[in-house]
Formats: structure tokens, C-alpha cells, sequence
């Protein structure tokens, strides 16, 4: 342990002896240059039901941005995976309340505040369809590996819970089985 | 921090983990975090083991209370008092210690990362004695705690040691939790000698946004005054050019003075001096010495009486006022102060290591009071703890 010097007069003898010893050190990497990160992208509030339809990047369908301002709105752009036909958004309440997941539901108005910018639409949709699986898994309708892939056998096990919930038994990532499965889509 | 003394069947991963119940797992998992999930019956243990086996998921641990028997050969286990964990903990687990230590834990009041124990200087009062090894790890560590973090807090205090010793790595913590948690404050607790280093600080401070908040001591209005309580000469100088730097990179900046002895025989000429040439900074902090550390090795500077130094304290608040810069006072109990600063002071001491002394049971102002480090015992109490009898309106 270094002493100390414990009065300023001292102190002040002592500089020019001291000063050499101690000219500050730079950090010994500060050549090392920062990575370029993404700036932050703030989340918008995030409030009941689980999602909104503009939440779930992933749907299956394309997100209209004017639903809820028109709602007589009726045909609608099926988007690249769709073969699935559009259904308009619904209170999906009495779905989620009979999801298992439902008890995770309270952890919800804090978690929304951290955020995942740093993943690519690849990853987000590889670690939504993680969740998905696991969530299957819970359930006990799918006995795959959890890889994030949306393989044959993880659309099965989807449209039998489609069925189950009176979904539209598409096999896809809807908004409506997300909340029913109580996943929160990645964002 | 907290520690849990823990016992490890099959071997966690040595790294952080956020605690989580199992039914929070589909909704949080992602494979870049680890979890520890807290296992309360035994049909949630069965329940994950399936979970595990099926979906080969690598980066889930269990976590079982002593009194459930369960063993599982396939998921790594921590047997522990789990009322002590809270939901959300972000922990780090040690199988060479048999230890978990609690790195965050949202219902805390302060929120505090520490990112190295080394130092560039060398301060008489210093409450955490910086050491020279090789830490590097703490910076990773502290990126990971950033990440399992899943209930943003006001604010998070990236603490040290020195942490601009840290150089651009530094930039790459703050960038984690400002990207992570974009509502979050983060304090930056620094000397602030590196960035009167042009190179240094255009790595740090550029396009940093206002997220970020500088927290710098000073101790003197001359160098040599600044220089001898810090004990490293020149230092004085690099930490003016520092606060410089952050004035002209637009970042906010809070100075703090530890109210030593040599610190208090010139507070108002320091005060003064910070409101003619720093009117920059949105704060000035004076803070009630911290009786660990450094401090206990140097009695003679550090333990002082607050009472003896009232006329001093008003004189630096005043001059303060007159130049318009906001002040605090943390760490001083209101029977330390007199009645007209009552008004500054904070209750900054965190609740794991803030309490109260047998005088304080009568005390009416209790509940606004900062109260008292707990090892206030091993040193010194700020002021001769008196009880404050009669309702007073601060």
C-alpha cells in the first residue's frame, strides 16, 4: 500500500518528487476504437392486450396501420406467408384468460421498458419463434428441439392450438395466438 | 452487494443470471441470457426438467429453497433461503466460493455497478481502496448486467474505482444500458482526469446523447488543495480540463465534495470558485464522509463534527445560491445540519448499508432523515446523533 502524505505542507514539499511518479496513466487500450452501436429506439407504452396487431412484427399478414380508425375496413393485403386469410382485430380478453401463460402477465408494465434494438428482423423472428415453442412445449403440444426454426412441426403444433382457442387454424404467428399463448411479441 | 451462501449441484454457468418464475419463461427467455428459475413445488420442477430435455435449452439453472428435495441431473441446481432472492434479481453465481451475489435488484433504492477497483488516484477519504490487479472481467460483467436487467430503473450508478481507467470499453457499458434500458439515467461516478485527454474523451463523449450524467469530485479552488486530498499531483489541473470537456460535449455534471477537514476549512472559497467558473454544472453535491476505507487510516483529516463547521456550510450554500447552482446534501443526518440547510439534504445512503442509531427512535424528523452508514460504528457518526424533539417545518 502506497503512504500517504498527511499534511498539506508536506504535500507540497513533496510534489516535485512525487510528480514524476505518478504522471497520470492513460487506459491501456485507448487505441481500441468503439464499435458504431445502433442509437436507441424507444419503445412505444406498451398496454393491454399482450399485443397490438403493429407490435407483432412477425404476424403473417401486414400490419395496416388505420384498423382501429376504420373498422368497416374489410379486405385487406394478405401479406407473403399468408395463406392464412385476414381476420380483424378482436378483444382477444377471453382468449388470454384462458391461456396458461396468463400468471405472467403482472411482470408486464415493468418489463416493457428494456428493450432489444440490437437484433436483427432474422434474430427478433428466430427468438419469437423460440418463445413460441417453448410455449408449446409447456403445453405439451410439441416435442421439438426449441431452435427457433418454424418447421413443419412447430406449424402443427400451432394450428392444433389454433383449434383449440377457435383460432383461424393458419399455423402462423398471428397476433391472436401470440396473446392467447401469452408470448409477447419481439420487438 | 449482497452475498448468499448457496450450495451447486451439477455446475451453473459462472456467470450473471436474472431470477425469474417459471411461468415468466416463455415471455423473457431469449438465448443470449441465463436464467435462474425459481422453483417453488415439485410439479414445477418436473414441468422444467421437461422443458429442459425437450426443448435443449442450455442457459437455464434452477432454483430450489433448502427445504425442497429434488435433484435433477440434467438441469445444474442452486439450493439456497430463496425468500432472499427477489423475481428479477440479476445475480452472479460463484461454484468456487459456493456464493450468489446479488448485482441488481429493482426494489433497492440505489442502484450501483462497479466496473474496476483500479485508480488513478489515491484519496485520503476513499471508502473503496482501489487495488492495481487485473479486473477487465468487471467490465463484461457489467455489460451482462445490463442485458438481465428486465425492470428498467430511474437511474444506475457505473461506479469504481476509476472508471474512465476503462477507456473506450467504458462507452461500450454506457452504450449497453442506454441502448438496453432507454429511459434509464446512468451516473457516471469519475474523477474526471482522462477526459482533459482530447482523444480519450472524443471516444467517450462523442454523439453520447443526455442519457448520461457525470458525477466529479472536486476538493480544492487552488491544485495544490485538490491535489493533496486526492494525494496525486496534477490532478487538480486534469480534472478542470475534464469538466471543461464535458461543458463543451454538453453533458450534465454534478460535482461533489466530500466534507473532510481539509475540505471544509476552504468550502465557501470552493464554493465561490465553482459558481464563478464551473456555473455549468446542475449540481454540486456535498457529501458526508463515508467512515470505511481510506478514511479510517486517516482519522486525523477525515472524522470531523458537522456541528463544529455550521458557519462554513452556510457561507458555501450561500454562495451557491448567489450564483444560482443547485446544491444537496447527502449523507448528513438533519441533526447534523443546521435548521436552514435542512432543506438540501437527501436521503442518499442505499438501503443495504443505511441505519439508524438508538437516539433516532424519538426523532421526529426520522423519516426525511439520511440516516447513518452502517458501519458508522467501526469509525464515526458525522455529528454526535441527537434526537430532534419538536415537529419543524424544514
Amino acid at each position: 500500500m502506497r503512504k500517504f502524505i498527511k499534511t498539506l505542507s508536506l504535500f507540497i514539499a513533496s510534489v516535485p518528487l512525487v510528480m514524476t511518479r505518478t504522471a497520470a496513466a492513460l487506459p491501456s487500450d485507448h487505441g481500441e476504437s468503439v464499435e458504431p452501436l445502433p442509437m436507441p429506439n424507444l419503445d412505444p407504452v406498451q398496454l393491454r392486450p399482450l399485443n397490438h396487431g403493429l407490435d407483432n412484427l412477425f404476424a403473417g399478414h401486414r400490419s395496416h396501420s388505420s384498423h382501429s380508425s376504420h373498422a368497416s375496413h374489410s379486405s385487406h393485403y394478405s401479406g407473403s406467408a399468408g395463406s392464412g386469410s385476414y381476420s380483424a382485430p378482436q378483444d382477444t380478453s377471453s382468449a388470454n384468460s384462458l391461456a396458461p401463460q396468463t400468471d405472467a402477465m403482472p411482470s408486464m408494465g415493468t418489463s416493457s421498458s428494456t428493450s432489444t434494438p440490437h437484433l436483427s428482423t432474422a434474430e427478433k423472428l428466430k427468438l419469437q419463434v423460440m418463445r413460441v415453442q417453448i410455449a408449446l412445449i409447456s403445453l405439451g403440444i410439441y416435442s421439438g428441439v426449441a431452435d427457433g426454426e418454424l418447421n413443419d412441426k412447430t406449424k402443427e403444433a400451432l394450428k392444433m392450438f389454433q383449434r383449440v382457442k377457435g383460432l383461424p387454424a393458419d399455423g402462423l404467428m398471428t397476433t391472436d395466438t401470440l396473446n392467447a399463448l401469452g408470448v409477447r411479441a419481439v420487438q | 452487494m449482497r452475498r448468499l451462501s448457496v450450495t451447486f449441484q451439477g455446475t451453473p454457468l459462472p456467470t450473471v443470471h436474472r431470477v425469474i418464475l417459471l411461468s415468466a419463461l416463455t415471455d423473457e427467455w431469449e438465448p443470449t441470457l441465463n436464467f435462474l428459475v425459481k422453483l417453488e413445488s415439485l410439479s414445477e420442477a418436473e414441468h422444467l426438467e421437461k422443458l429442459i430435455s425437450i426443448g435443449h435449452l442450455v442457459n437455464i439453472s434452477a432454483c430450489v429453497s433448502n427445504s425442497l428435495d429434488w435433484h435433477a441431473a440434467a438441469i445444474p441446481t442452486v439450493s439456497c433461503d430463496t425468500t432472499l432472492l427477489e423475481l428479477n434479481d440479476v445475480v452472479r453465481l460463484n461454484a468456487k466460493k459456493h456464493e450468489l451475489i446479488v448485482l441488481y435488484r429493482n426494489s433497492d433504492m440505489h442502484h450501483a455497478i462497479q466496473l474496476t477497483n483500479r485508480c488513478n488516484s489515491y484519496c485520503l477519504m476513499c471508502s473503496q481502496p482501489p487495488t492495481s490487479h487485473d479486473d477487465q472481467w468487471l467490465v463484461e460483467e457489467a455489460i451482462q448486467v445490463a442485458l438481465h436487467i428486465n425492470d428498467a430503473p430511474a437511474a444506475i450508478g457505473l461506479s469504481g474505482g476509476e472508471p474512465l481507467l476503462l477507456g473506450a470499453k467504458l462507452r461500450k457499458v454506457i452504450d449497453a444500458f442506454t441502448l438496453r434500458l432507454p429511459m434509464t439515467r446512468v451516473d457516471v461516478l469519475t474523477n474526471g482526469r482522462l477526459l482533459s485527454y482530447t482523444t480519450v474523451a472524443a471516444e467517450l463523449l462523442t454523439d453520447l446523447g443526455e442519457q448520461v450524467n457525470w458525477m466529479v469530485p472536486l476538493y480544492g479552488h487552488a491544485d495544490f488543495l485538490h491535489d493533496f486530498v486526492v494525494q496525486s499531483p496534477g490532478a487538480f489541473e486534469q480534472t478542470i480540463g475534464g469538466l471543461l470537456t464535458l461543458q463543451s460535449y454538453a453533458q450534465p455534471v454534478q460535482l461533489r465534495i466530500v466534507l473532510i477537514e481539509p475540505t471544509l476549512r476552504v468550502l465557501p472559497e470552493l464554493c465561490r470558485f465553482i459558481g464563478r467558473n464551473l456555473p455549468f454544472v446542475w449540481e454540486v453535491a456535498l457529501m458526508g464522509c463515508e467512515p470505511i476505507g481510506f478514511a479510517l487510516a486517516n482519522r486525523t483529516t477525515c472524522e470531523v463534527d458537522l456541528k463544529d463547521w455550521h458557519r462554513e456550510l452556510v457561507d458555501a450554500t450561500n454562495a451557491l445560491r448567489r450564483a444560482h447552482v443547485p446544491l444537496v446534501f447527502m449523507n448528513a443526518p438533519l441533526c447534523s445540519l443546521p435548521n436552514s440547510l435542512w432543506q438540501y439534504a437527501q436521503q442518499s445512503i442505499s438501503d443495504w448499508k443505511r441505519v439508524f442509531a438508538e437516539e433516532c427512535s424519538t426523532c421526529s424528523m426520522k423519516v426525511s432523515c439520511s440516516g447513518l452508514f452502517a458501519w458508522h460504528n467501526n469509525g464515526w457518526p458525522p455529528t454526535k446523533i441527537k434526537a430532534i424533539e419538536e415537529e419543524v417545518c424544514a
